[in-house]
């Protein structure tokens, strides 16, 4: 199987919200298989795909307003 | 300037000072206040008002730890002073009853969460603005690349490829910070 040393970066949100395709799938998961850094980077990018739940409220503060 | 600068500052009534904290702090401590009271605005209200207490009492502070660790903590205090006080409503209950649970949580490790989260919307916010409502489709409404694509008429290449700059950006802007702060919470418990 191939292993890709570079995967799209959006294979990973769709992976995330359960929108990729069974090929999209198998393609995150051999570029996941092929390297131990590219693990070590899904995790990273996925913990701050998480950690931006809270975007919305820094956006909606107005510091100028205060 | 250095946190020990800026509080003698603060100490003297420099007000640009003052004003240079206030903008430093007042977005992240809103966000921590609101994980105590749910609701934004109030949250803001009183983030304000500890600044106002803080200015007030500038004479007589005392900083033991750190200023923003004394931030973060009157802030909390001042959320939990209002949770008791609207404690007869029915619907405070259940906050507060959270708000216990919650107390055991590391405050070095919420302070680091916060600022993570700060950075992370500072690199949204700098991307290009087609990009940040993508972006903010994709996380937050749970849009599918075809919805956005079709959403915003334009082609599933295009929003793809926006999703992956975005992503680009955070690796760029964000994973130097992780590594440390990775580093820096192993310090903590090891």
């Amino acid at each position: 199987m191939e292993n890709k040393a570079t995967i799209s970066e959006h294979l990973l949100v769709a992976y995330w919200t359960d929108s990729a395709s069974t090929e999209e799938r198998q393609e995150v998961e051999n570029w996941l298989a092929g390297n131990e850094e590219n693990q070590d980077l899904f995790d990273q990018w996925k913990r701050v795909w998480e950690q931006s739940e809270s975007l919305k409220d820094f956006e909606a503060i107005d510091v100028e307003a205060r | 300037m250095s946190e020990s600068d800026l509080l003698q500052r603060i100490h003297q009534g420099d007000e640009q000072a003052f004003e240079a904290l206030f903008k430093e702090y007042f977005k992240v401590l809103s966000v921590y206040a609101k994980r105590f009271v749910n609701d934004l605005d109030l949250a803001q209200d009183i983030v304000q008002e500890v600044f106002v207490r803080f200015y007030e009492n500038r004479q007589k502070l005392a900083v033991h730890t750190s200023l923003k660790a004394l931030l973060y903590q009157s802030v909390k205090n001042r959320c939990l002073d209002q949770l008791r006080s609207a404690q007869t409503h029915q619907g405070h209950h259940e906050q507060i009853l959270n708000l216990n649970q919650g107390n055991d949580v590391d405050a070095v490790d919420i302070m680091e969460q916060l600022e993570l989260e700060e950075k992370i919307y500072n690199a949204i916010a700098e991307l290009p603005e087609q990009c940040q409502v993508i972006f903010k489709m994709s996380r937050f409404e749970g849009k599918r690349n075809q919805e956005i694509a079709e959403e915003l008429d334009m082609s599933k290449r295009t929003v793809e490829a926006q999703i992956s700059n975005a992503l680009k950006r955070l690796r760029k802007d964000i994973f130097p910070y992780l590594k440390v702060l990775i580093i820096m919470l192993l310090h903590i418990f090891s």
